[in-house]
């Protein structure tokens, strides 16, 4: 057994409505530079629907993710290095998104809407953010929102494909789910497999996946390798860029800024503990329905004392452990075991994970009480608008009957509540069906319902004291560092390089990485 | 009640014979036709809403945003809800009831507010408010293309006497009874009255208005809306979006209140006009000499203003907020100084304020006396001066016109506008000697006053020497809290004795253990503070508990504000007998109009559809707001979209993102096409505040630019929404009054043969 500790975060679908404010807070801290135009490294799509970049999920067509061989052993889909030298794909990559699955960026002549009256009122118009020309619009990071153009994309979706049914074209029956998406900071990442220069690495302390700036060459195999397609390319810099998990506040113990912002408050950040040397025979699992429970299988009990006493052993700090021992994330996950892993039949083990939307039943409840006869919902689950096929190919690599379990759990809680709120017996032994006691469902209702900021987020800070010599960063940061200009040593690297010769705008471009100085 | 097909006696034939019934009016069988919406679902859904309600003592609540009442019938819908909650005992119950949620209208440091904003610190009484929608119906001439005969929509088993078919003269008749406010008021300027009567005795005054009014020497403004002096000359527009977003019928503002380039396809009724006001065939165009817009932003209404001051935004300045989402009291504060030129709205007005102040010393020098009218206000004694809902009409010689009584109330208001400025920079002294409140209660602040001055400070000498100092926001901010009951526990302990002494009711202990909290700017900029009960609102809640409407009317048993001071499922005024809306009914929607015979042609297209057309408020704005933004442009496909079902789309071959046209009398719009199974056939959506700034081409009908969404719309007056002088149906100032409906709407959709920006 090898303990790691993984900050990792679980998204509560039920409460997603959609709003997209992770993604503008996410990018306008992180991506608002030239060369990142089109990165959204968070994002929400609407379900069914293609995504962004167009059918990411469509592995046959990118080439993303781990596959097993003929040997049952674990294999990138693309092919290992030596294939990619063998075969030249080191200058020529085809399996890779280009401009026109993202979306080309634009901008609007803004300025035109000033100066003099003219015959017609004139229009800000669409403006490439590329070429500077005006264009046409027919793609965007978030096109089909809302089932807009289903009558394309409803079919496009491949997580559709293998469900069986009249719902296509059909307004009686149509449904849509939310799905925010960030990097899975993968327990297995497939972009870390891929990068032939040992750019992008897994922390070791907290098991964010990063790409090291400075070793970047720009080959862009990582984009392959990822099969979430979170990994993005900078034509400005010709270098990888990703989703950082914001490190520099999980640093500080502060969450993620798309969860800062999150007006539904649907995300939850936690530690798990996990076995690393059981990871490898985790991902050559051959059954894809099973994978779900074999990642779910590497995680540990923080409270073991066997657990606590190898992860010590293994580096572990005990703020870290502590932290585990509250994490919402080992409560939804693996005690209540309803949150799931997005497409675990990847095999990159992922670790952003998702409790699934509750939604309208369509034709059992109606004309009966269902508050009168809550067993209802054994049925009814089957009957739910968005159909639980779905659901298990997002989230389960199809294992249907997991995802049920989950969803009488989140049903059964909400009629036991609302038996409880309003003054009405509930039978302890409805509870006992779902694997709820009275007690774990009202632990259920807090954490789901009502927790606060510190339930939500349960984040250990860095252990500073393990990278730094603390006695000798004192008074690092001070006055005599930046030359008396009031500037933070970072900053007067800029001043070093203008000073160099370098143009203060090269100079900024340089040292400037999406909102994070680097020196 | 035979209407409802409840059985009232043993062998009634117009009872219904069961839920199943659909040929009996208001079964959930019945109504399957008119909503689509199963009959056993309905049934399902009062029943859990019922026990519900019955298990929890009430505890069921109607949520209820903007949507349902755009529509021209939506008081119908509305009162049939809140009666489902009065039936099932909801209203007045913490957790239950009538949440409405339309606006941000809660302003919860109202009294503060109020003393400052209109002016009442230093004079009360003086400000005029009307509600928009009767103003603009006028301004922009939209009276003069309603093609809305009210004969098809009344009861056919009452009739009252000098009735009307045309929505303008419900209005004219709510003018004249003081039913409904209406500036300009005359056809004369309203400061020139006493010097033409060479009086300044309101008695006197009132006497030779009244015997003008009677001899036909003097008229209300609105008869004649094109009659030079009483259109609209300048305009501030401040906060709002109107030439485009807010507008209802924007084709019309842009043609009659601005002359400019507009897509109106409509031409003035030839042959339904109303009787009682002036028909000009000559059709006014650009009433407006000067526009004057606070924006961030080039949207449409500064592209149309002759002036347009840069506005602060809301991380530019300091400010309060406060909404009916939440019970708290919110601080806005400065992230950074207001960018280049831009200045806050209070800093704004105070340079117009003090550059008017100058200008009339030369002009205005001396003190006019301003003739000014006011409608039957609720919680006045007006609001019983027209009893038993009877119209009486003065101008048909029924009854004698008496001001505040049978029509308009008069008074004189003295105004000192060279003082304007000095007025403006300091808390007037008549907030020491006279009352706050509202709802009818009131109570001194003169302690409030005091120490206010020891708050914001005062001046040391000048015009404004010993006043609190209102020169800075932030000190306004500062004196609305301290002048409110929301906000400062004394205030409220003083507004729960008025309202005490004036029911008898046992009240103060509401507030009680709050009298020592009294926010301040910085308190609350620590920690947004959730306001105090006050009677000025309906809340009786306190030890915690969430502000709750009505509940100091369940609760406590304080009367309702109505006439027979308890929740109404009747209403007997004439008005609503004669549309038989004395209880809540179902009306249709206005029928499908798109075109007039008498309208601008529209050469047919091979492939057109008409289909509803519906502006729900979007995700990607807030009304106007952000609209604009490169990121909520980006994150959805950048420009005017409409939304269409795959059938409809398929029927104009139509397919996802290629451009349409719609148009109806009102005007045009060209828009990409959202094609989703989301939308039922026979519907679209263009989302609320696409503005017509961004990405519009021209339209091929008109050659001109299309317009924003508001360019289909058009107001449609109601007229018992016009009902006054009676108890609940007075006008109150934001509360009261027709409303601008727009979704009893039909448009023509086609595909936009060409795509045009310009005239090139």
């Amino acid at each position: 057994m090898k303990v790691k500790a993984q900050i990792s975060m679980v998204l509560n679908l039920d409460k997603c409505i959609g709003c997209h404010t992770c993604s503008v807070t996410c990018k306008q801290t992180w991506t608002n530079r030239p060369g990142a135009e089109y990165m959204w490294f968070n994002n929400v799509e609407t379900r069914p629907g293609v995504g962004y970049p167009k059918k990411w999920e469509d592995e046959s067509h990118y080439k993303g993710g781990w596959k097993l061989n003929r040997k049952g052993k674990l294999e990138l889909r693309a092919g290992n290095k030596l294939n990619k030298v063998a075969l030249a794909k080191i200058f020529y990559n085809p399996d890779m998104p280009n401009l026109d699955d993202y979306y080309e960026p634009w901008t609007y002549d803004y300025q035109t809407l000033f100066g003099k009256e003219r015959k017609h009122q004139p229009v800000a118009r669409a403006k490439s953010q590329i070429t500077g020309e005006y264009m046409k619009l027919n793609n965007g990071p978030n096109w089909d929102d809302d089932l807009a153009g289903s009558d394309r994309s409803f079919g496009e979706d491949p997580n559709m494909q293998s469900i069986e049914s009249d719902i296509k074209g059909n307004f009686e029956k149509t449904f849509m789910m939310y799905l925010p998406r960030l990097c899975e900071h993968c327990l297995n990442a497939a972009c870390v497999a891929s990068c032939p220069s040992g750019a992008m690495y897994k922390r070791d302390e907290d098991g964010i996946v990063l790409v090291d700036q400075e070793r970047c060459r720009g080959w862009r195999f990582c984009m392959t390798g990822c099969p979430y397609k979170k990994v993005y390319f900078n034509w400005k810099t010709n270098k990888a860029e990703k989703c950082t998990f914001c490190y520099p506040r999980i640093e500080e113990g502060l969450p993620t800024v798309c969860s800062e912002t999150c007006v539904g408050r649907i995300r939850y950040i936690g530690v798990i503990l996990y076995d690393a040397d059981r990871v490898a025979a985790a991902c050559e699992e051959p059954d894809d329905t099973k994978l779900y429970e074999r990642q779910l299988d590497l995680f540990l009990d923080p409270n073991d004392p066997e657990v606590i006493a190898q992860a010590q052993a293994d580096g572990v700090d005990m703020e870290t452990i502590r932290c585990a021992q509250k994490s919402p994330i080992y409560k939804m996950a693996v005690e209540q075991k309803i949150a799931f892993p997005l497409h675990p039949e990847y095999r990159t083990m992922p670790m952003v994970w998702y409790v699934p939307p509750l939604s309208p039943i369509m034709n059992y409840f109606e004309g009966k009480n269902s508050i009168k006869y809550p067993e209802m919902i054994f049925p009814a689950i089957n009957e739910m608008r968005i159909p639980v096929e779905y659901l298990a190919n997002l989230l389960t690599g199809g294992n249907t009957e997991v995802i049920k379990n989950a969803l009488y759990k989140l049903a059964m809680m909400r009629l036991y509540m609302r038996a409880r709120t309003s003054g009405k017996d509930f039978d302890p032994e409805k509870l006992d069906r779902v694997g709820l006691t009275e007690k774990s469902a009202t632990s259920l209702y807090r954490l789901l319902a009502i927790a606060k900021y510190d339930d939500r987020f349960v984040i250990p800070k860095a252990k500073k004291e393990k990278v730094e010599h603390v006695e000798d960063e004192q008074g690092g940061l001070g006055y005599e560092a930046c030359n008396g200009c009031s500037l933070a040593p970072v900053h007067g690297s800029v001043l070093r390089k203008a000073k160099a010769g370098e143009s203060g705008k090269d100079a900024y471009a340089e040292s400037f990485y999406g909102g994070i100085w680097r020196d | 009640m035979a209407q409802y097909g409840i059985r009232r006696k043993k062998m009634d034939e117009l009872a219904a014979k069961g839920y199943d019934d659909a040929d009996s009016l208001f079964t959930p069988a019945w109504q399957e036709k008119v909503t689509g919406v199963k009959p056993e679902l309905v049934v399902q859904i009062a029943q859990e809403f019922a026990q519900n309600a019955a298990e929890t003592h009430g505890k069921s609540m109607v949520i209820i945003g903007a949507g349902v009442n755009h529509w021209f019938n939506s008081d119908m819908t509305y009162r049939a809800v809140i009666n489902m909650l009065m039936l099932t005992g909801c209203i007045g119950v913490q957790g239950g009831g009538w949440a409405h949620y339309v606006g941000q209208e809660k302003l919860r440091p109202a009294e503060g507010w109020a003393n400052i904003s209109f002016a009442n610190d230093w004079q009360p009484g003086g400000a005029r408010q009307q509600q928009g929608t009767s103003f603009f119906y006028f301004a922009s001439d939209q009276w003069k293309y309603d093609e809305i005969d009210n004969e098809g929509m009344k009861s056919p088993i009452k009739t009252i006497k000098d009735t009307f078919k045309h929505p303008a003269d419900y209005q004219q008749m709510a003018i004249r009874l003081g039913w409904m406010p209406s500036y300009p008021q005359f056809d004369r300027s309203s400061l020139d009255f006493t010097k033409q009567y060479g009086t300044t005795d309101i008695k006197e005054v009132s006497k030779k208005v009244v015997q003008e009014l009677k001899d036909g020497s003097l008229h209300f403004a609105a008869e004649a809306p094109d009659k030079e002096i009483n259109e609209p000359k300048a305009m501030f527009i401040w906060r709002s979006n109107l030439f485009a977003s807010s507008g209802k019928g924007q084709e019309y503002f842009m043609k009659h209140i601005l002359g400019a380039e507009n897509g109106l396809l409509a031409k003035q009724s030839e042959n339904f006009k109303p009787k009682d006001m002036e028909w000009d065939e000559e059709s006014v165009t650009g009433k407006l000499d000067l526009a004057v817009d606070f924006d961030f932003r080039m949207v449409t209404t500064p592209l149309y203003s002759d002036i347009v001051l840069p506005a602060a935004t809301w991380y530019e300045k300091e400010d309060l907020s406060s909404t009916d989402m939440h019970p708290f009291i919110h601080p806005f504060n400065k992230a950074v100084d207001p960018l280049w030129e831009s200045q806050s709205d209070w800093q704004a007005f105070k340079h117009i304020a003090k550059e008017f102040q100058g200008m009339a010393k030369k002009y205005l020098a001396e003190p006019q006396y301003d003739l000014k009218t006011q409608p039957l206000g609720h919680d006045s004694m007006g609001e019983i001066s027209q009893p038993l809902g009877k119209i009486k009409d003065w101008k048909r010689g029924e009854i004698e016109p008496i001001p505040g009584k049978t029509m308009p109330s008069l008074s004189l208001v003295k105004r000192d506008y060279t003082t304007i400025y000095d007025k403006y920079v300091a808390l007037g002294p008549n907030t020491r000697s006279g009352k706050v409140g509202a709802n009818g209660y009131s109570y001194s602040v003169a302690d409030q006053y005091d120490e206010l001055k020891d708050i914001i400070g005062t001046y040391d000498d000048g015009p404004d020497e010993g006043l609190p100092k209102l020169d800075e926001d932030r000190n306004v901010a500062e004196a609305i809290l301290h002048l409110s009951s929301a906000s400062n526990g004394h205030v409220a302990k003083k507004a729960w004795e008025s309202a005490e002494e004036i029911t008898g009711k046992s009240l103060a202990d509401i507030s009680a253990g709050q009298t020592e909290k009294v926010m301040t700017f910085a308190k609350i900029t620590a920690q947004p503070s959730e306001s105090i009960p006050t009677p000025i609102f309906s809340s009786a809640k306190h030890n915690g508990d969430r502000y709750s409407p009505f509940s100091v009317n369940i609760e406590r048993n304080v009367p309702f504000r109505t006439l027979t001071g308890r929740q109404q499922f009747y209403l007997d005024h004439e008005i609503f007998q004669e549309y038989g809306e004395e209880l809540a009914t179902y009306k249709p929607t206005l029928p499908p109009h798109v075109l007039g015979p008498a309208d601008t042609k529209v050469e047919p297209a091979d492939k057109e559809v008409t289909l509803r057309y519906l502006t729900p408020h979007g995700k990607w704005n807030i009304h106007t707001t952000y609209q604009d933004n490169l990121y909520m442009l980006t994150l959805f496909r950048g420009g005017p979209t409409v939304w269409l079902s795959l059938d409809d789309a398929k029927k104009i071959d139509v397919k996802d993102n290629d451009w349409v046209e719609l148009y109806n009398k009102n005007g045009v719009v060209t828009a990409r096409a959202v094609v989703s199974q989301r939308m039922p056939d026979g519907t679209m959506y263009m989302y609320h505040a696409q503005d017509m700034e961004i990405e519009e081409p021209l339209s091929t009908i008109t050659g001109n630019r299309g317009g924003s969404h508001n360019a289909p719309t058009q107001i449609h007056v109601k007229p018992t929404q016009m009902v006054g002088g009676y108890a609940q149906l007075s006008y109150g100032f934001n509360y009261y009054g027709p409303i601008g409906n727009q979704r009893d709407l039909y448009v023509n959709v086609r595909k936009l043969k060409e795509v045009k920006w310009n005239e090139s």
